[in-house]
């Protein structure tokens, strides 16, 4: 016998107590405790306005509240016993509670974004696109989802994840959950629970002035208002990404609770744009165990798909991977200037160029191409470009391109 | 864990239910943890009692910096070793009726798989020397680490790694002569 199996055996050496056992411990605790309690009456615990008035930041956060309260015709709701932070973990933490037995989720929602692009990326400037999402969960506790906009789509069957570009009929096709979508934003929110469980879980670390809780009156129906200051994450010395994804802004997102049954009701993100606040994602609908046909979960592709795959190894692989960002900017438009498409199929991420890109950049001309740059936590870099289109349109944007693929060779990864 | 840092912020501010949570959580944990130190039955269930019988008492003062059910099992290691230094006459009388005592299927406890092997187990770990059960007993039930065990044990590390070396090795010996018969 190794000592591999006697350690399994001694973990496997457990004890259980009879139901009549655990009960009569549990009783002499508690009496033990509310003997105690009698004895020593619990301390005065100091009010929150004490608390919050001996600090001039969390003095400032909480006049801020009294402002907004005020201006809508709000109520605070602070328990006088406890502290934001505090009162904001017990309503995430009863938000998780109510969420908990939850079998299916079905959200609509609007996001400023592209409706081609993928889902986690905003633009401050561009209009709502609407959103789509369900989510169920079997007897088996299989999970299954979908998430779409107009011009994109996610399925995830409870085996694996497609993805479908409908432009350009590309196809991707993944394990499932973590696949290019689910931990987007849109797939963290359809994931209702684990984003409560997460803002619970930084909600303590969180000061005051990070944030706000109110009680709302919303067409003679109760609500918790729940607003969380998020910043920013990784270094934005150069902020081309900033704002480009939730993560990538200082935001504030608000979530609103039915007081009564403590269910997440509405959900929005504001991003911080200088002296501006902008609404970026909307909630409009939050349908909980709604009935969902299972023909959601199956998805029928369309003819003549285009796969996207990993890059092989090329016989000439090294040249490609030794090439510099702004060289391979230079060598991917040529061959697009070319109709080389060959090699412009050693730049892209999928099993042929598709039809409409070849229409689109075919025969362009190279204006400039600048100096390659990285931003906040992106891995790839990003190469700015001007290039004039057969159509005689101009178009000045940065290339995306990353080599953290099996084949070490650069990828175009966005930006046209 | 973070549940537990809930349940405990709770359970401070004088939550019975949270304190119920954190019981029904750990009770089977703790009772299998002292079980298996003392084998005796009736003395688990004590010495589990009066852990979270602290632990209540202590609730005000009470700071969670690791693992819950890390301090808990500390806590029963240490009310363990209490009630042997109140018990050492009849512990001896115990141990050598180990075996006996584990498979009474009418106690306040059992075990949760009765299969024949674990028996032999359990009746092997009554032959171990206390140090070394605790040692292994701590390390493979109670999550904790050898630093944690060397800080209860007021020894190095390195002391305890050794212990609980010689517990597995003594516990292969003895199972390997069972499994022959």
């Amino acid at each position: 016998m190794k000592n591999t199996q006697i350690e399994n055996l001694i973990k496997q050496l457990r004890f259980k107590a009879t139901a009549q056992t655990r009960d009569r411990i549990l009783a002499n605790i508690l009496r033990t405790q509310r003997a105690q309690k009698l004895e020593h009456p619990a301390v005065t615990k100091p009010s929150v306005w004490r608390i919050i008035m001996k600090s001039p930041i969390t003095k400032l956060a909480a006049a801020a509240c009294v402002i907004i309260a005020v201006t809508f015709g709000l109520n605070i709701v602070f328990n006088k016993s406890v502290s934001t932070a505090s009162a904001a973990e017990q309503i995430l933490s009863d938000a998780v509670k109510a969420v908990e037995g939850i079998r299916s989720v079905y959200i609509e929602a609007k996001m400023r974004t592209e409706p081609q692009d993928n889902f986690s990326y905003i633009d401050l400037k561009l209009d709502f696109v609407p959103l789509k999402m369900w989510k169920k969960v079997d007897d088996a506790g299989q999970i299954r989802w979908r998430i779409e906009k107009p011009e994109r789509l996610a399925v995830m069957d409870g085996n694996s994840t497609i993805l479908l570009i409908k432009q350009i009929n590309g196809v991707k096709i993944g394990p499932c959950p973590n696949f290019n979508c689910f931990d987007c934003w849109c797939g963290h929110l359809l994931n209702v629970e684990n984003l409560l469980d997460s803002e619970l879980q930084n909600a303590g670390q969180r000061s005051n002035s990070e944030l706000c809780l109110r009680r709302e009156n919303v067409a003679g129906k109760e609500k918790l208002v729940l607003e969380i200051e998020t910043r920013a994450q990784a270094d934005y010395t150069n902020d081309y990404l900033k704002n480009k994804f939730i993560s990538t802004s200082d935001n504030k997102r608000v979530y609103y609770f039915d007081a009564e049954t403590k269910l997440l009701e509405g959900f929005e993100i504001y991003v911080h744009a200088g002296d501006e606040d902008v609404l970026v994602f909307q909630t409009t609908d939050i349908q909980y165990d709604p009935e969902i046909d299972e023909k959601l979960f199956k998805l029928e592709l369309p003819k003549d798909v285009v796969w996207f795959q990993e890059p092989k190894i090329l016989p000439d692989n090294e040249k490609y991977a030794r090439m510099s960002p702004k060289e391979v900017a230079q060598v991917f438009f040529k061959a697009c200037a070319d109709e080389n498409w060959d090699e412009v199929l050693k730049f892209w991420p999928m099993s042929t160029v598709p039809q409409g890109l070849k229409r689109y950049l075919g025969g362009l001309e190279i204006i400039s191409i600048g100096e390659p740059f990285q931003s906040g936590f992106y891995p790839g870099w990003f190469v700015p470009y001007e290039i004039k289109l057969k159509s005689g349109e101009i178009k000045k944007y940065n290339l995306a391109i990353r080599k953290d693929n099996p084949a070490k060779r650069w990828q175009f990864d966005g930006g046209i | 864990m973070f549940e537990d840092r809930l349940l405990v912020w709770k359970f401070k501010r004088g939550s019975e239910q949270a304190f119920r949570r954190i019981y029904e959580k750990y009770v089977d944990d703790l009772l299998t943890l002292a079980a298996n130190l003392l084998h005796d039955t009736n003395a688990a269930e004590d010495v589990v009692q009066d852990v979270f019988i602290s632990f209540v008492q202590s609730a005000e003062e009470f700071h969670l910096t690791g693992s819950l059910k890390g301090y808990l099992s500390v806590c029963v290691a240490n009310k363990s070793r209490d009630w042997l230094r109140k018990n050492r006459s009849q512990v001896n009388m115990e141990l050598a009726e180990a075996q006996a005592v584990q498979s009474a299927t009418d106690g306040p406890l059992q075990l949760a798989t009765q299969s024949e092997l674990l028996q032999k187990t359990n009746a092997a770990m009554a032959q171990l020397p206390y140090e070394q059960r605790e040692a292994v007993v701590l390390y493979l039930q109670g999550d904790l680490k050898f630093r944690q065990i060397a800080e209860l044990q007021n020894v190095s590390i390195k002391t305890v790694q050794s212990r609980y070396r010689y517990g597995l090795e003594k516990l292969r010996s003895i199972l390997n002569h069972e499994l022959e018969r």
